[in-house]
């Protein structure tokens, strides 16, 4: 319950910061930012690593993680509302996704490699 | 009273009701999950789409309207959000492995997340889509929670957006495998956080499937783009538009 607690605590005040400030960002985005340094800062306070904070907040954090999907049916119906403007776009939605998501995985793979081998053949020559 | 007066006194209830919807959602879940338990978990089967797809179904036999729908399936939808929160909790538990990838996660992490926003909405933009059309797709590697917010809040249409989430989602976890063997990529680290930033929780569960560290290195890519989607989707959003 107390996990739950801090959970909603963090969008909450996720919502009001937004809303305050006129932000274009998400609530829950900021409620992500808001729960990390929740934990950092409660770790830190009680001067343990994976301390009471993290387990206070993991039970229900795993829940609704490993039930995501579920949450995601009610929004997806909604489509039902507009399927015209899916039916007027369908190719161009199709080529879109189809090109964003295959190269954005090669970018995305590529960078990472990339700067893992230039920092990687660094730390060798250091080492010696 | 007849009985079939009866039974459709109760339906004319039921179907109004909260309760009823709420049931449906998840009972339609919960069978989309067999099904893709029975397919081995292929990523084509996903649960989300078929649940989406047997709801669908169901309101149009039915004849019920998505608002009335809706008043039931709320409960659920109003978990995405601290569910989306919730992300901070795997981020947190694997702080060490990002402080030891730093370099490398950061810069991946910025030149992914820009080109999936840039790509997605460019073709749109060159295949002459209207702006709702190139705003819904901006988001759509970002994980549904933040992508339909970013959405909302930029003039594009959530409904369209949850549907693009999904459809990135199912995608990268089907061509991810093929697509890093094919480019004779062995470090799981790296095809693991590339299956995260493009196809978020879809990607992840199918990065889990083929190896640890790949699973580990995707939820922290999904964790991390849903942030820094949010932060940049409305400033490159500006430059395009």
């Amino acid at each position: 319950m107390e996990g739950l607690f801090v959970i909603l605590v963090c969008q909450l005040i996720g919502e009001i910061v937004v809303r305050t400030l006129d932000l274009s960002m998400p609530a829950p985005a900021l409620g992500i930012v808001l729960l990390l340094a929740y934990l950092w800062l409660a770790d830190k306070r009680t001067g343990s690593e994976d301390g009471a904070a993290h387990t206070r907040v993991s039970g229900v954090a795993d829940t609704l993680l490993k039930n995501l999907g579920v949450l995601f049916v009610p929004l997806g119906v909604g489509v039902m509302q507009n399927y015209r403007l899916i039916y007027d776009y369908a190719g161009t939605i199709v080529i879109a996704v189809v090109v964003s998501t295959v190269v954005t995985l090669m970018v995305t793979v590529g960078a990472f490699l990339l700067v893992s081998r230039v920092f990687g053949a660094k730390g060798a020559g250091d080492g010696h | 009273m007849d009985t079939s007066g009866r039974v459709f006194e109760l339906w004319v209830y039921l179907s109004t009701s909260p309760l009823l919807w709420l049931t449906v959602t998840i009972g339609a879940y919960i069978a989309a999950q067999r099904l893709a338990a029975w397919s081995g978990f292929n990523p084509i089967v996903n649960p989300v789409l078929i649940a989406v797809g047997l709801v669908v179904a169901i309101l149009a036999a039915t004849g019920t309207s998505y608002s009335t729908y809706f008043d039931g399936a709320q409960f659920v939808h109003f978990a995405l959000g601290p569910a989306t929160v919730a992300l901070a909790v795997p981020l947190y538990r694997n702080r060490t492995l990002i402080r030891q990838n730093f370099v490398p996660v950061i810069v991946a992490l910025f030149a992914g997340s820009l080109t999936a926003i840039v790509c997605a909405t460019g073709v749109a933009i060159l295949l002459g889509a209207p702006d709702s059309v190139a705003i819904s797709l901006a988001p759509k590697s970002a994980t549904a929670g933040i992508a339909v917010g970013i959405s909302q809040q930029l003039g594009g249409d959530p409904a369209l957006t949850a549907l693009l989430v999904i459809f990135t989602g199912v995608l990268g976890a089907i061509i991810v495998t093929p697509l890093m063997n094919l480019l004779r990529i062995k470090n799981y680290a790296a095809r693991g956080f590339a299956a995260g930033l493009t196809s978020h929780g879809i990607g992840t569960a199918r990065a889990f499937q083929v190896n640890e560290i790949a699973g580990t290195f995707s939820g922290l890519a999904m964790a991390l783009n849903g942030i820094l989607t949010s932060a940049i989707a409305a400033i490159v959003l500006g430059l395009l538009l």
